[in-house]
């Protein structure tokens, strides 16, 4: 007989253990042992008719409330619905009409994203915006509480919480960990007993093939609220030396304009090994994966203690900074993909105050990702003025 | 027989493998895991009881750790001695083995004792002499409060050592009251006892550096 875990699905042999006379899986036993034929325990959550409304300091514009009604339709015809958004036109903002909805008629929703950074300040954000709600986040470090009004949470987290989401909104979901990973695509989508609300600024081509055979609704907004086009990024190709050029150019040219930059290394050794060099010019900091305190670097950045942050794609998503440039050095690099190019270059002209900003990839060729980035940019820009 | 892929991250074994565990090819983790265990070799002594330190108790370890412990996953068990079951049957095989206890409810919620299931593979006689009384879990307390454990861990009565020496075997080694305790239990008993941990806490083994 074939064995199957309850938890993630998985059938693989390889992935079964047998202790005495039960099997079970070790692919996702770091959320805890389950033996082959268990069900993952279902946890009693707390489900209050809470009637809530959010307050945004600032008005959602008619783009954005279009898209508003257009999700709710969907969901309430029991249909899960992808929102394809550019980075920046207020993903966030979108779903707190239909979290309100539900929450108003006392079903249980939760927020998951891939990264834990992201779930604090996503918590912070529907804090503000509902204040009269408990809203809790979920993730490693922070896991004493995990009942609540509203639960934000990372993706591996969602297994606790087996059969309990009416109405669960997943963003990022062509990011690292959950792209492509069975094991968290099963937990999910056994976390939700009623419909799912994917946001992403680059879906897979998974997930526009199925929007465009009609099994998954699809909800667009590219337009930014501030109503400025995406950046378009200059592309330059050149020899090793001509890029080092260009790049000391760019950042000399910001800096006298007073402005930080974000440069986007392939690799951590790089970004460290440039920042040894640059900090010769500029004052500079490096975050990678295993800088240990991200966030006091990011909070120096924010304070302009620094002009430059070099970063590896761990800070590609999720992140404002208020008018910063991006140049990413090596962008034909192959952690480089098209996904990552646009949300990069997605971090430039955020806020209202500094709608518009510079974009520039050195690369010694401009490949596929880096055509199909620009194409996808130019066709967001050209759908939004329709 | 052979380990096809490596036990914790599941890629191929011989992903990184260094030249000697090549050649051996009876690695459990591949290479990359490999390299996150940092090996010590200390030998240090407490109160004078000689004490062996195999690993530092790093973050991996820690991980692997709980994974094997909480999680239960026992397909691990192997994995810690791995690389020294072979010198522990050899260099202590007219020992006895004391394991440091567990309480019974713990060893219930596990279905397992983590240290017997650790040293599955070891020739070496292994007891269990001690009783611990309650769930007490030493790795919570303050160090003030790890001193009472006197209070928590008894020798069985009928235990006799019959003229053997003693290899205290515990897993994690923080300040050393369990095993120091264990020791004077054990003194009258016995005329030779040594100790061996899997790991010790990083700021132990600075301590021990200093001295």
């Amino acid at each position: 007989m074939e064995k199957r875990c309850l938890r993630c699905g998985n059938t693989e042999e390889r992935y079964f253990y047998q202790d005495g006379g039960t099997w079970y899986c070790r692919r996702c036993v770091n959320f805890g042992r389950l033996d082959v034929g268990e069900y993952p325990s279902q946890k009693a959550y707390t489900h209050r008719r809470c009637h809530c409304d959010y307050h945004l300091t600032y008005p959602l514009t008619q783009q954005q409330l279009r898209c508003q009604k257009e999700i709710l339709y969907h969901l309430f015809n029991h249909r899960d619905v992808l929102v394809y958004a550019a980075c920046g036109a207020g993903k966030t903002e979108l779903v707190m009409e239909c979290i309100k909805q539900y929450l108003n008629n006392g079903r249980k929703v939760g927020f998951a994203i891939s990264r834990r950074q992201v779930v604090l300040e996503i918590r912070e954000r529907m804090q503000e915006a509902f204040p009269m709600l408990c809203v809790i986040a979920v993730c490693e470090g922070s896991t004493d509480v995990t009942d609540g009004d509203l639960i934000i949470c990372t993706m591996h987290q969602l297994y606790r919480y087996y059969h309990t989401f009416d109405l669960l909104i997943m963003d990022e979901v062509d990011a690292f960990p959950y792209r492509g990973n069975d094991m968290l695509r099963h937990i999910a989508e056994d976390a939700c007993i009623g419909q799912k609300v994917y946001l992403t600024a680059t879906p897979d081509a998974d997930m526009r093939e199925q929007a465009a055979k009609g099994k998954l609704p699809i909800v667009k907004l590219f337009q930014r609220p501030h109503g400025y086009p995406l950046i378009v990024p200059e592309v330059v190709c050149g020899f090793s030396w001509y890029q080092h050029l260009r790049l000391y150019r760019f950042l000399k040219q910001n800096v006298r304009d007073q402005k930080q930059v974000l440069l986007f290394m392939p690799t951590i050794a790089a970004a460290r090994c440039y920042q040894r060099w640059l900090s010769v010019f500029f004052p500079c900091a490096c975050i990678t994966s295993q800088t240990a305190d991200k966030d006091t670097v990011i909070d120096a950045f924010h304070q302009h203690r620094y002009d430059v942050l070099l970063c590896t794609t761990v800070l590609e998503r999720g992140i404002t900074i208020r008018g910063v440039n991006v140049v990413v050095f090596h962008a034909d690099h192959k952690v480089f993909q098209e996904a990552s190019l646009i949300q990069m270059i997605g971090r430039v002209g955020r806020s209202i105050e500094i709608p518009s900003g510079d974009g520039l990839f050195l690369c010694k060729r401009k490949t596929e990702d880096i055509r199909n980035c620009i194409a996808a940019i130019q066709k967001m820009n050209a759908e939004e003025t329709v | 027989m052979k380990q096809e892929y490596c036990l914790l991250c599941f890629q191929d074994i011989e992903e990184e493998l260094c030249f000697t565990d090549w050649l051996r090819q009876d690695a459990l983790l591949c290479g990359n895991c490999q390299r996150q265990l940092e090996l010590l070799d200390i030998r240090t002594r407490i109160d004078g009881l000689p004490v062996r330190i195999l690993y530092k108790y790093n973050d991996f370890l820690e991980n692997m750790l709980y994974r094997y412990k909480e999680n239960r996953d026992i397909a691990l068990r192997d994995v810690f001695f791995h690389t020294h079951i072979k010198e522990i049957n050899d260099k202590y095989r007219h020992w006895q083995i004391i394991i440091m206890p567990s309480s019974v409810e713990k060893i219930q919620e596990r279905g397992f004792h983590h240290l017997k299931e650790m040293l599955r593979l070891c020739k070496v006689p292994i007891a269990d002499p001690f009783i611990k009384k309650g769930n007490r879990k030493q790795s919570m307390q303050c160090p003030k409060e790890r001193l009472k454990i006197s209070q928590y861990i008894s020798l069985e009565e009928a235990f006799h050592a019959n003229g053997k020496s003693l290899l205290l075997i515990d897993d994690v080694l923080t300040t050393g009251s369990t095993i120091k305790h264990a020791y004077h239990l054990l003194r009258a008993h016995t005329s030779k006892i040594e100790a061996l941990v899997l790991c010790a806490h990083p700021l132990f083994v600075e301590f021990c550096d200093k001295n």
